[in-house]
């Protein structure tokens, strides 16, 4: 490091560089809104990060903690068994219970109790019932023993109060299934940072690669590429996707490369949910090519990087530590947008029936299911309300710390 | 201008192409051409006149032998019913599928067969080798078949058969005469019923050895079919390039084919565009106009409250989930307080309550972006010298921004909204599907749904033209607009 040629392409470099990282971040730091957002966007991901830890598989079952087929079955076996002794005045409790047991198993032996012999309540947010003694949502669904709908919750079951552990149960009510949205909402949010980061890097990773190889060499590569782009541009995004989807779905040999990798038959949605992502990746990089492009255009004439060429810098070298550096301010800015977009458009697929599976609790299912779930009569509006709130806190942290971003580092176009 | 409009224009057909291989390519993985067929002679259709409508389309050829069993099959000496049709590249996956997952098999056969991961592959593996050994047996039963009806010839076959027929009558005959001499009556006639039946069996025994040593050599010629290799294909799907040209071809001549429902495709398209253009060209207009107006707005009281208020609410729109809001606005505006009806359409003059609602709500889906862009170009116009030099010669404010600044900002809008032309004629998707109205964007949303093709297909090669011709006339208006600009 100590040869003068070497010292002065260093100097090159140095002088290259038109982006002030310093300079930048303090801008940053001073701008109280953004510094907000950003404390968002990281509570956020370290929520996404360990979401595992607070809401685990368990939680996430069909009336997980509320009734299940252990409970149901016990309550037949103590309805058969009072009834057993209420015949039989001899038997005591144990023979009682033992009898009444052998007979709910065998009954359940042919058939499986199903659901709707299970009790349960969609409840709506703890907070929301303390207004509403009478609200109807204490009706509890599903059939008691006798096969007849089970009566409303009597009152002195209905909590609210504060200091009972009910309450609290459900900050935001649950869903049909006696699923907590809460929990739901909190895995929705590592769902949805996996499917705003993946195909996010995985666009702008082409994107740089083909504006920089455009930009910089020119002439017919650029044209080639300049072709690709206007293919990909031409057609309306969401058809695009719908196509692409409908291609690789059934693909023998992906399924065959993905039983390979380990993710095998039965992990099927995850299967899904990454074909989906990637496609989203290919498609959406236009936009940031052509930013890219224009940008190394600009660049490419400019007195540093003939200053490198004379000094004997190869292309590669001059493209990916002098221009790429200047250029990379555009790629961070974009990753912002695209993250909003791309968790946008997963709401939008998992609508149209595209690509996520039900199975997954992404935002977008729950807001699919909310459709259907508002049209119950008293309706429930809960589950739309918690996913249309984390949505919107998440994209508007990622605006507003995007918008200050490019305020930061692309003065120009400050307002 | 016009040597730039020329050029772009001869530009066009190459990329025009691009996006039709694009959607060829991604059409052709997903859905073989049986499944074309299929939808678009009907699920009842038989595989011969499937295939025969392939073949005209020129996805598929015929081999010399596919040729001699069809014609075979027309003059009924084969029975159409119940033969197949081998396509070689079917019978070629139905040999590789069978050999990969055999060598899987083996492969899991080392392992731990306790293990639940392996158990549970293994079983889904042999519920697949399970298929395919019952596809591929089926194939090689019916090429038996075929051989042995195709060398043999029926008439062989009955000739087998008719055999033990007539040797049945010969001894009804032969008893008919004994009872009738045991009773003593005429036997004239018997006799020689009795005689006529077993002159036939003589004579049908002979037909039937000769048949049956032909029959017993074609037989085991025939059950030297043993494995889906030795099948004879029939027929074979056309080269990759054939059926490109012969997909464009059909494009360029407007043939989009037909729907699942037996519909052409043109016919529901053209249906259908009235309805979203009749939805979204108002609800663009109104958008466009509040969007300016609110844009305008926020330029002309800058820094002030009003501004701050703009600003912030559009970027909470913005935020706000698209889906979300249609969903809350059709509950509340429609549902639950009865401003709108839910959803449907009729036609004519009828149809405007109906879109009513959708238009409020495309307005506010909307208006966070395009207030937000109109608000910057417009800052931006507003900062320029010729504002300052209108507000020095004494212009009052509302000149000034009437006059120079709205005219100024204009060019960067009329450019985006040339630009927004296709996607009023592809339909807003959610909208359409949301309110029941049965547009563009409804019926892409239907054929999602429906696995129909064609129909996707129709709307993507129409979105894809239609967003270059309007890019093209952005391009051109911008020149025209903006006397700064040469265009070339």
């Amino acid at each position: 490091m100590c040869s003068t040629r070497s010292l002065i392409r260093v100097c090159a470099w140095v002088d290259g560089l038109t982006m002030p990282w310093k300079d930048v971040i303090k801008q940053l730091l001073k701008r109280k809104l953004a510094m907000a957002c950003l404390v968002a966007i990281v509570f956020c991901l370290f929520m996404a990060v360990t979401a595992r830890l607070w809401v685990p598989d368990s939680d996430l079952t069909p009336n997980a903690g509320l009734d299940s087929v252990e409970n149901l079955r016990d309550r037949r076996i103590s309805a058969a068994a009072s009834k057993l002794k209420k015949e039989n005045e001899k038997l005591s409790d144990d023979e009682a219970r033992a009898q009444a047991a052998t007979e709910i198993d065998a009954e359940f032996k042919d058939n499986e109790p199903t659901v709707t012999g299970l009790e349960r309540h969609y409840h709506p947010p703890g907070w929301f019932l303390a207004f509403d003694a009478g609200h109807p949502h204490w009706e509890k669904t599903g059939n008691d023993e006798a096969g007849t709908k089970n009566p409303p919750m009597p009152m002195d079951q209905r909590s609210w109060g504060v200091t009972d552990a009910r309450f609290w149960r459900f900050p935001m009510g649950c869903d049909i299934d006696g699923v907590s949205v809460l929990a739901k909402i909190i895995r929705g949010l590592e769902l949805a940072f996996i499917i705003g980061i993946v195909p996010t890097l995985i666009s702008a990773f082409i994107a740089t690669i083909m504006g920089l190889a455009a930009g910089y060499f020119g002439k017919w590569i650029d044209d080639i590429i300049g072709f690709f782009m206007s293919v990909l541009a031409s057609i309306p995004l969401l058809l695009l996707l719908i196509a692409f989807i409908q291609a690789v779905k059934d693909s023998e040999r992906i399924s065959r490369w993905f039983e390979s990798v380990g993710v095998g038959d039965d992990k099927k949605p995850i299967r899904l949910l990454i074909l989906v992502l990637v496609v989203i990746g290919i498609t959406t990089w236009v936009g940031l090519c052509r930013l890219i492009r224009a940008e190394v255009i600009k660049h490419k004439s400019r007195e540093y990087v003939q200053a490198a060429r004379a000094l004997g810098c190869g292309e590669m070298r001059i493209i990916f530590k002098h221009i790429l550096p200047n250029v990379f301010h555009i790629v961070i800015i974009s990753f912002t947008l695209a993250f909003v977009g791309s968790v946008g458009l997963e709401v939008y697929l998992s609508y149209v029936g595209i690509g996520i599976d039900a199975t997954l609790p992404t935002w977008g299912q729950v807001i699919k299911a909310s459709t259907t779930e508002l049209q119950r009569d008293p309706s429930v509006w809960w589950p739309l309300a918690s996913a249309t709130g984390a949505l919107f806190v998440v994209s508007l942290s990622f605006s507003l710390f995007g918008d200050a971003l490019r305020d930061a580092l692309d003065p120009k176009l400050r307002t | 201008m016009f040597t730039y409009i020329l050029r772009k224009l001869m530009y066009m057909p190459f990329i025009l192409l691009g996006v039709v291989a694009l959607t060829f390519m991604l059409f052709t993985v997903s859905t073989k051409p049986e499944a074309l067929a299929t939808i678009q002679l009907g699920e009842k259709a038989s595989a011969r006149s499937k295939y025969e409508w392939l073949a005209t389309k020129g996805y598929v050829e015929f081999t010399e032998r596919g040729r001699e069993k069809l014609s075979k099959m027309e003059k009924q000496q084969i029975p159409a019913r119940g033969t197949m049709l081998f396509n070689a590249s079917i019978l070629a996956d139905l040999a590789s599928e069978r050999d990969y997952l055999k060598s899987e098999i083996d492969a899991l056969a080392g392992e731990d067969p306790e293990d639940k991961d392996v158990k549970a592959r293994l079983a889904r593996l042999d519920l697949r080798r399970h298929k395919n050994e019952v596809e591929s047996k089926a194939a090689i039963a019916n090429a038996r078949q075929t051989c042995l009806l195709e060398k043999a010839g029926q008439a062989n076959l009955d000739a087998v058969a008719k055999v033990d027929d007539l040797g049945a009558r010969k001894a009804a005959a032969q008893e008919a005469l004994d009872k009738a001499k045991a009773a003593g009556g005429d036997t004239a006639d018997l006799e020689k019923a009795a005689r006529d039946a077993a002159a036939d069996h003589e004579a049908a025994l002979k037909e039937y050895e000769a048949a049956l040593a032909l029959v017993s050599r074609v037989k085991s010629e025939s059950e030297k079919i043993t494995k889906v290799e030795d099948i004879e294909p029939d027929l074979d799907y056309t080269n990759i390039f054939r059926q490109f040209v012969n997909y464009t071809a059909d494009l360029l001549r407007l043939d989009f084919g037909d729907t699942r429902q037996g519909r052409a495709v043109t016919e529901v398209l053209w249906s259908g565009a009235g309805p979203s253009l009749a939805l979204l060209l108002p609800a663009f207009l109104l958008s466009e106009l509040i969007a300016l107006f609110f844009g305008l707005l926020a330029a002309m009281y800058r820094k002030s409250s009003m501004d701050h208020t703009i600003v912030i609410s559009s970027i909470v729109l913005m935020s706000l989930n698209g889906i979300a809001i249609i969903i809350a606005g059709q509950k509340f505006l429609a549902s639950d307080w009865n401003y709108f009806p839910i959803s449907g359409y009729s036609t004519g003059f009828g149809a405007t309550r109906y879109l009513i609602l959708p238009a409020l709500l495309y307005v506010l889906l909307s208006f966070g972006e395009h207030v937000r862009f109109n608000r910057i170009i417009m800052l931006d116009e507003v900062g320029q010298d010729y504002v300052r030099t209108a507000r020095s010669k004494g212009l009052n404010e509302n000149q000034v921004l009437f006059k120079h600044v709205l005219r100024n900002s204009l060019i960067p809008l009329i450019t985006r909204w040339a630009v927004a032309i296709p996607t009023l004629y592809t339909g807003s998707l959610i909208l359409e599907s949301f309110f029941g109205i049965p547009g563009l964007g409804y019926l892409t949303v239907d054929a999602i749904a429906n696995s129909d093709g064609n129909v996707i297909r129709a709307i993507v090669v129409i979105g894809a033209v239609s967003f270059m011709l309007a890019n093209l006339l952005s391009d051109v208006l911008y020149a025209v607009v903006d006397p700064r600009v040469r265009l070339g």
